[in-house]
C-alpha cells in the first residue's frame, strides 16, 4: 500500500529544499527541519523529505540493509521515480539509519576528475544533532570553527570521512537528519576528531 | 582596477514597463487571446513547441504572445518554462507507421497504397495576397478513408534497395543531460537537429542541393497526423498511452552507395519534428544525411558535412543568446582594449619621431 | 457482476485522449468519489522518442509536459493516471476513474456511463478527421499519348 507524502508538492518541497540548502552553505550547522509529509515508519519524515526533494529517475539509491522494507522501497520508486540499487558504486545517494548500522564507505562513487559531481550523497539518519564538538569542522561556509555531534558516529566513521577528502575536489557530500533536524558536511569541509584543526 | 557598475534599476523598471505598453498595442484593438494564437498562428506555434523543444500548445501561445510574436524570444521562453518542471521519465518510442494521417505525399512514387494526400497545404496556393482569405468556403466533402496507409520506404525496402534501419535497443544518449562531443552519435545529432533553428538548418539543407556536399535528394515520403505516445510508470510497470502528438515526419531517399559487401542501395536521411513542420523536417532529414559522411565514407568537403559546425551552431538559443549579449555593458572591456590601443599608438609615435 | 469490454490499458488510454470538455461532460461527477490522494495532481516533463527512420534506433525528440495523479479508493484500489498536459482537473478524474473501474462492483455502470461515450467520441473525431484527409486524396489521370496503338 503506497503512502501518501507531501500534500501540496510544490510548496512543500520548496520549504524542504530550503534547509537543506541553508544546511549544505553552512557546514556542520543545525537547521529545524519539520517538512510537511507523510513517511513510511522506518524512514522518517526527515530522511522522507530529503529524498523527495533531491531524488528522481536520475539518481540511483542505495539502501542500507535495515532499510530495505517493501513500504519504504514502494514509497521511494513511487514518489521519487529513482531506481534502487544494491550495488555502491552506482548510487548516487545513499540512505543509512545511523542508529541501526554505519557500512563501509570504500565502494561509494567519489566522482570522477572531469565529473566531481558523479560522486554519492549520504544522507545519514540520526536520533539527535548536536553542536557538541566531538568533531570540529572548518572551511568554507564556517566563520572559525564548528562542533558537531551526532550519536552512533564512530571515529571510524569520521575518519573515513576524512580519508575521503584527500581526492578533492572528488568526495562525498553528507546530509544529516535529526528528529526535526538538517545539517550537512559539504566535501570542502575539512574534519578533525580531536579538536585540534 | 575592477570597478563594478551598479545602478539602472528605474530604467529597467520602466523599459520593462514600456514593453509591456508596446505589446498590448493601441488598446481600442481588442487583446489577443492565447486560445486564438494557438488556433489561428497555429504553424507559428508548432515552431516555438520544435525549437523550444516542449510539446505544449498552451504555452507555446502564450510564449508567441509575451514575445510579441518574436519566434527566437518565445523559443527562448519555452526553454526556460522547461527547466522549472520536473522530469518523469521517457516515453516509448513514437510509431509514426500508426499514425492517424492528416497528410502524406511521395515525391518518389506517383501510385502508394492509401494514395497521395494532400491534406492542409500550401503548397498548390498561388502565393496571391488575399484580403478575403478567411470568406467561408463550401464545407469539404467528406470521403472514405483508405484502411492501410504503408510507408513508402518500407516498399523498396522489401526489395533491399534501401538500406533498413537497425534499431540498436540501446537507450539513445540525450544531449539535454549530458555535455555534448564529437564524434557525435546519429541519435544525438537528431536529438540536437530537431530543437535546431529551422532557418540555419533551412540555408544549410539548401547549400547541399546547390553542391556543397550532394545528396541527391527525392522526399520519399513526407506525414503529417497524430500519434499515440506510451508511458511506462515505474509504479505500473506496463506502457499506457499518455495522450497524442502532431506529428510531421519526413523520410529523404538519397544517392546509393555501394562498397565490396554491399550492393549499391539508396540510403536514406531522417526528419521527425512536432506539430506541422515540413519545411523544418526536410531541412532536418537532408542535413542528418550530410552529417552520415563519415559513416557512408564520403569526403568531408561541404559546411552541412561538418558535425561539430552543424551540431554546434543551429541552436537559436545558445545563438541569439552570444551575438545579443554583446549589446550588454562591456565598458570595462572596451576600456582595456582602448587603453592598449591608445599605448600602442603612442609607441609608435615615439619610434616614428625617433626615426625622424 | 457484469463483464466490461475494456482492460485497464485501454481505459488508461481512452482517458488521457479525451479532450477535457468530454470528460468533463461524461465522468465530471467522478470528482465527488471520496478518495485518499497518493499524490495530488502535479505537471512535469517527459522526454519524448521517436526511432531513427522511422522503425531504427531510438531517439530523443523532445519534451512534453505530462500530469499525473494517483488516488486510493475507500475499497483500496489505487487509481493512477498520467495524462499529457496540466490539466490538475481531468488528471484527477482520470485517476479517480482508474480506482473505480477496478472495483467490480462499480465498473459495469463506469463503463457505459463514461467509457463508452468517451470511446464514441474518439472514434466519432478520428473519422471525421480520416474523411476531411481523404477528401484531399489526389486521383491520377494519364493523358494517352497514342504512340503505342
Amino acid at each position: 500500500m503506497t503512502d501518501a507524502a507531501f500534500a501540496t508538492p510544490a510548496h512543500d518541497s520548496a520549504r524542504s529544499f530550503r534547509p537543506i540548502l541553508d544546511a549544505m552553505a553552512n557546514p556542520g550547522k543545525i537547521y529545524s527541519f519539520k517538512p510537511a509529509v507523510q513517511a513510511p515508519a522506518g524512514l522518517g519524515p526527515e530522511a522522507a523529505a530529503v529524498a523527495l526533494v533531491l531524488c528522481d529517475f536520475q539518481s540511483p539509491i542505495w539502501l542500507e540493509r535495515s532499510l530495505r522494507m517493501a513500504e519504504i522501497l514502494q514509497y521511494i520508486r513511487f514518489h521519487t521515480g529513482a531506481p534502487i540499487t544494491n550495488s555502491k558504486p552506482e548510487a548516487m545517494f545513499a540512505f543509512i539509519d545511523a542508529t541501526r548500522a554505519v557500512p563501509s564507505l570504500t565502494d561509494f562513487p567519489m566522482g570522477t576528475q572531469e565529473y566531481p559531481d558523479r560522486s554519492v550523497t549520504l544522507v545519514i539518519k540520526a536520533e539527535r544533532l548536536t553542536a557538541n564538538p566531538d568533531v570540529t569542522f572548518k572551511g568554507p561556509g564556517i566563520q572559525s570553527t564548528r562542533g558537531f555531534s551526532a550519536p552512533h558516529l564512530s571515529p571510524a566513521f569520521w575518519s573515513s570521512m576524512i580519508a575521503s577528502r584527500t581526492g578533492f575536489p572528488l568526495g562525498m557530500d553528507v546530509i544529516f537528519v535529526g528528529s526535526h533536524q538538517v545539517a550537512a558536511l559539504p566535501r570542502s569541509t575539512q574534519i578533525s576528531i580531536d579538536g585540534a584543526v | 582596477m575592477y570597478v563594478a557598475v551598479k545602478g539602472g534599476e528605474k530604467a529597467i523598471d520602466a523599459a520593462h514597463r514600456l514593453l509591456s505598453e508596446g505589446r498590448r498595442g493601441d488598446p481600442s484593438v481588442p487583446e489577443i487571446t492565447t486560445e486564438q494564437i494557438s488556433e489561428q498562428l497555429a504553424l507559428a506555434v508548432d515552431r516555438v513547441m520544435n525549437e523550444g523543444s516542449l510539446y505544449d500548445r498552451g504555452l507555446a501561445s502564450l510564449a508567441v504572445k509575451q514575445a510579441r510574436g518574436d519566434l527566437t524570444e518565445a523559443i527562448f521562453l519555452v526553454r526556460a518554462a522547461r527547466t522549472t518542471l520536473a522530469r518523469f521519465g521517457y516515453t516509448e518510442p513514437a510509431n509514426t507507421s500508426a499514425m492517424l494521417i492528416r497528410r502524406r505525399v511521395s515525391a518518389a512514387f506517383k501510385d502508394i497504397p492509401g494514395g497521395q494526400i494532400l491534406g492542409p497545404t500550401f503548397d498548390y496556393t498561388h502565393r496571391l495576397l488575399d484580403a478575403g482569405f478567411d470568406r467561408t468556403s463550401p464545407s469539404l466533402v467528406p470521403e472514405t478513408p483508405s484502411s492501410e496507409i504503408p510507408k513508402v520506404l518500407a516498399m523498396l525496402g522489401q526489395e533491399g534497395l534501401i538500406e533498413q534501419p537497425q534499431a540498436s535497443g540501446t537507450a539513445p544518449g540525450d544531449v539535454t543531460q549530458e555535455p555534448a562531443s564529437f564524434p557525435m552519435p546519429r541519435d544525438q545529432r537528431l536529438q540536437t537537429l530537431a530543437r535546431g533553428d529551422e532557418g540555419f538548418l533551412l540555408s544549410l539543407a539548401y547549400s547541399t542541393q546547390r553542391g556543397f556536399g550532394r545528396t541527391h535528394p527525392f522526399a520519399g515520403e513526407i506525414r503529417l497526423g497524430e500519434v499515440e505516445i506510451e508511458f511506462t510508470p515505474v509504479e505500473l510497470g506496463f506502457p499506457v498511452v499518455i495522450g497524442e502528438v502532431t506529428l510531421t515526419e519526413c523520410e529523404m531517399i538519397n544517392q546509393f552507395i555501394g562498397s565490396a559487401d554491399v550492393p549499391p542501395q539508396f540510403t536514406r536521411g531522417y526528419g521527425l519534428g512536432f506539430g506541422h513542420c515540413e519545411r523544418k523536417v526536410m531541412s532536418m532529414a537532408l542535413v542528418d544525411r550530410s552529417l552520415r559522411a563519415d559513416e557512408l565514407g564520403e569526403e568531408r568537403v561541404a559546411p552541412a558535412q561538418d558535425e561539430e559546425f552543424v551540431i554546434s551552431h543551429c541552436d537559436n538559443v545558445q545563438a541569439t543568446g552570444f551575438v545579443e549579449h554583446l549589446k550588454l555593458p562591456h565598458y570595462v572591456d572596451f576600456q582595456s582594449e582602448l587603453i592598449l590601443l591608445r599605448k600602442l599608438r603612442a609607441e609608435a609615435n615615439v619610434m616614428q619621431e625617433a626615426a625622424e | 457482476m457484469d463483464t466490461v469490454s475494456f482492460n485497464r490499458q485501454s481505459w488508461m488510454r481512452l482517458l488521457a485522449l479525451s479532450s477535457w470538455s468530454d470528460l468533463k461532460e461524461c465522468a465530471g461527477y467522478l470528482a465527488l468519489v471520496t478518495c485518499e490522494i497518493i499524490r495530488p495532481p502535479e505537471t512535469g516533463l517527459v522526454m519524448l522518442r521517436g526511432r531513427i527512420g522511422g522503425t531504427g534506433s531510438a531517439f530523443n525528440m523532445g519534451e512534453a509536459t505530462v500530469t499525473r495523479c494517483a488516488v486510493r479508493s475507500a475499497k483500496s484500489h489505487e487509481g493512477h493516471a498520467y495524462i499529457m498536459g496540466r490539466n490538475h482537473e481531468h488528471a484527477k478524474i482520470a485517476a479517480i476513474c482508474d480506482a473505480v473501474m477496478q472495483d467490480d462492483n462499480c465498473s459495469a455502470r463506469i463503463e457505459s456511463l463514461v467509457l463508452l461515450p468517451l470511446q464514441k467520441i474518439l472514434v466519432e473525431r478520428r473519422k471525421v478527421a480520416a474523411q476531411k484527409a481523404a477528401a484531399t486524396k489526389v486521383d491520377f489521370f494519364t493523358l494517352v499519348r497514342g504512340e503505342n496503338d
